[in-house]
C-alpha cells in the first residue's frame, strides 16, 4: 500500500529536504489544488529552447509548456501545474515575497531550463556531488550529450504559492519540472535500466551551502519515484517531475533570499562493472533548471 | 517447477531495498504476530494463514492470481480495462522472501498513537529459463483487499496504485538498484493506528493482497489497448483482533 503515512517510528521520515517529507508536510491536497490559486499558468506554443543563445538546447530542448496534465505517477506528483508561470508574489507577515524563476544565465534573460550536454554549474557541482557521495559502489561516465534531436520536452515549469487553509495550515511555495524523453536516433532506449539523477543546491531547504543527491534515502544515486518509465492510460511515457517546495508553518519565518538550483540528467545502469567491482552508470544530457525567492518589500 | 521451488524462504534483517524514503529499508526477518494493549484493551495483529498450519505463515505463491475473494483479475479488469489488456501466462523463475513480518509501536506520552501492521519484502530470481529481460518494463501490481470503511466493515478489492494513471504499483516495485546490484523487487509495508483525536479502535481490521510481477510490453492489442503480461506473484495479509 503506497503512501503509508511517514510517521512510522521504526523507520523515522529522512530529512527535511526529501522531496517526499516536504511534500508530506503540505497535507493530502494534490499540489496542482494548492497551486491553482496563485497560478497564471502561460501556455505558450512548442518551440526550441533559447534559439539563438543555446545552441545545444536548439538541437535538443523542445519547450512546449502545457496545462495541467497526468503524469503516470503518484498522488503527491499528478497532475502537473502545467504552464510556464515565470514569477508569483505574495506577502507574509507583512513582508512581500518573489517566487522566480532562475534565468537561464544565456543572454536575452530566459526562464526557462537549460540543456547542458554535461553537468557544469559551478554551484551545484554534480560531478564531484555525485562521485563524493556514491563513488564506492557506482563509476560513473559522462557521454557528452545525445546523438539524436528534439529529446527533451519541457511540458511545465511553474512557480507557485499556496496560502494557508484550514486543511494546510503552512504556506508552501516552490517551482515545477516535467520533462519527457523520447530518444532519437542513436540515443538510448527508455526501457534499458534509464534512470534520472538530479543534484541540486538549496541552502534553505537543506540547511546547507553544499550540494546533495536528491535520491530520497534509496542505496542508489537515481531519483526514483516521479523519474523514469511509466505509463499513462495505455501509453508508455519516460518523464522526470519535481516539485521541490518550502512549506512554512505559523510561527515561522521565511528563510528568504534563497535558492533551489538544481541539473537533473538522464543516465543508464549498464549493469557492466569496472575493473574494481563498481556498477557503471553512463550519464547523458540533462538540464539546469531551479528557482529563487526574495523579499521584494 | 512447483510452488515451493519458485518462492525461496530467505528471511533476512532489516536492509536497504534500493527503494526510497519509508521503503529504504525492511522491517527484516519473520516475526508473524505481535500483541499490544490499548485503552484497556488487548489486540493481537498477525500475518494470514491462508489455510497454512501452524503459527508462522509464509507468503502464498501463485503461478497465476487465484485468490475468488481478492479476485485479482477481475478488479483490475474493470479498474484498467479500457486502457490495459492483461495477459496472465504463469510464472517465470520465482521470488525470495526476505522480510515478512508484522510489527507494533507502543504509543508514548508525546505520541499517543499505537501503530501496528506488516511487511513484505520480495526480490525477484530470474531463474536459468526465464525470458524475461530485467529491465524498466518490468513492475508489480498489486490489488488489495480490506476493510473499506474502518474495523468490521465489508471487505473491498482494490487496484493498489496509489494514484497513478496506470495499474502499477510504482514507487516500491519493480527495477532499482541496491550499492550498485540491480534488484527487481516488491516492498510494501501497509499501516494502521489506534488513537488521535477520533480513532479509538481499528479491530477487526484485515489487509490481503496479491501481487504479481507484470512486464509493461508497450505493445497494443488490436483495440488499441496497451497489452501487459502478468507473470508469477504470492498472496499475503495481515489482521488485527481484539483479544480481550
Amino acid at each position: 500500500v503506497n503512501h503509508v503515512p511517514s510517521g512510522d517510528p521504526a523507520h523515522p521520515a529522512p530529512g527535511i529536504w526529501s522531496r517526499r517529507s516536504l511534500l508530506l508536510s503540505a497535507g493530502a491536497v494534490g499540489l496542482s489544488a494548492m497551486a491553482a490559486p496563485a497560478l497564471a499558468a502561460v501556455v505558450g506554443t512548442r518551440r526550441t529552447s533559447s534559439p539563438d543563445q543555446n545552441p545545444a538546447g536548439r538541437r535538443h530542448l523542445v519547450l512546449d509548456y502545457r496545462p495541467s496534465q497526468q503524469t503516470g505517477w503518484g498522488e503527491a506528483y499528478t497532475p502537473t501545474i502545467g504552464g510556464h508561470a515565470r514569477s508569483a508574489e505574495f506577502t507574509y507577515q507583512g513582508t512581500a515575497y518573489q517566487v522566480s524563476l532562475v534565468p537561464s544565465g544565456h543572454a536575452g534573460s530566459s526562464q526557462d531550463p537549460v540543456y547542458e550536454n554535461v553537468p557544469a554549474d559551478p554551484v551545484v557541482n554534480f560531478t564531484s556531488t555525485l562521485a563524493a557521495a556514491w563513488d564506492a559502489c557506482y563509476s560513473f561516465r559522462y557521454q557528452g550529450g545525445f546523438r539524436g534531436r528534439d529529446e527533451f520536452t519541457v511540458e511545465s515549469y511553474s512557480t507557485f504559492f499556496q496560502e494557508p487553509t484550514q486543511y494546510n495550515p503552512g504556506l508552501s511555495y516552490g517551482t515545477d519540472l516535467y520533462i519527457t524523453y523520447k530518444p532519437g536516433p542513436g540515443d538510448p532506449p527508455v526501457r534499458r535500466r534509464m534512470y534520472w539523477i538530479q543534484v541540486m543546491n538549496w541552502p534553505g531547504g537543506t540547511g546547507s551551502s553544499s550540494s546533495l543527491v536528491d535520491n530520497d534515502g534509496r542505496a542508489n544515486p537515481f531519483y526514483g519515484e516521479a523519474g523514469g518509465l511509466t505509463s499513462i492510460s495505455g501509453n508508455q511515457s519516460f518523464s522526470f517531475y519535481g516539485t521541490p517546495k518550502n512549506t512554512v508553518m505559523p510561527g515561522q519565518g521565511i528563510t528568504a533570499p534563497d535558492h533551489f538550483t538544481a541539473e537533473t540528467f538522464l543516465a543508464q545502469d549498464t549493469t557492466a562493472k569496472d575493473p574494481s567491482g563498481r556498477n557503471i552508470v553512463d550519464i547523458y544530457s540533462g538540464v539546469k533548471w531551479g528557482w529563487q525567492i526574495q523579499p521584494t518589500g | 517447477m512447483h510452488a515451493l521451488s519458485r518462492l525461496i524462504l530467505d528471511y533476512q534483517p532489516s536492509q536497504a531495498t534500493g527503494w526510497g524514503d519509508i521503503y529504504a529499508t525492511s522491517l527484516g526477518g519473520h516475526s508473524s504476530a505481535g500483541d499490544f494493549i490499548y485503552q484497556d484493551a488487548a489486540y493481537r495483529v498477525s500475518l494470514l494463514a491462508f489455510g497454512q498450519p501452524g503459527d508462522s505463515p509464509d507468503p502464498v505463491y501463485e503461478d497465476y492470481p487465484a485468490d475468488p475473494a481478492i479476485a485479482f483479475q477481475s478488479t483490475l479488469a474493470s479498474t484498467w480495462g479500457a486502457y490495459y489488456s492483461f495477459k496472465c501466462l504463469g510464472g517465470q523463475g520465482g521470488f525470495s522472501v526476505e522480510s515478512y513480518s508484522v510489527f507494533v509501536t507502543e504509543p508514548t506520552q508525546s505520541d499517543p498513537v499505537v501503530r501496528f501492521g506488516g511487511d513484505l519484502y520480495l526480490v525477484y530470481r530470474p531463474g536459468r529459463h526465464s525470458q524475461l529481460a530485467i529491465d524498466n518494463e518490468l513492475q508489480f501490481i498489486q490489488v488489495i483487499r480490506t476493510n473499506s470503511a474502518g474495523p468490521g466493515s465489508t471487505l473491498v478489492s482494490s487496484s493498489d496504485t496509489s494514484g497513478r494513471d496506470n495499474p502499477f504499483y510504482g514507487e516500491g516495485a519493480g527495477l532499482t538498484s541496491v550499492n550498485g546490484s540491480q534488484s527487481v523487487s516488491f516492498y510494501d509495508r501497509p499501516l494502521r493506528s489506534m488513537g488521535g483525536q477520533t480513532i479509538t479502535s481499528r479491530a477487526p481490521y484485515l489487509v490481503m493482497a496479491e501481487a504479481f510481477l507484470a512486464q509493461d510490453t508497450g505493445a497494443k492489442d488490436v483495440a488499441g489497448k496497451d497489452i501487459v503480461n502478468i507473470y508469477g506473484g504470492v498472496k499475503w495479509g495481515w489482521q488485527v483482533q481484539s483479544t480481550s
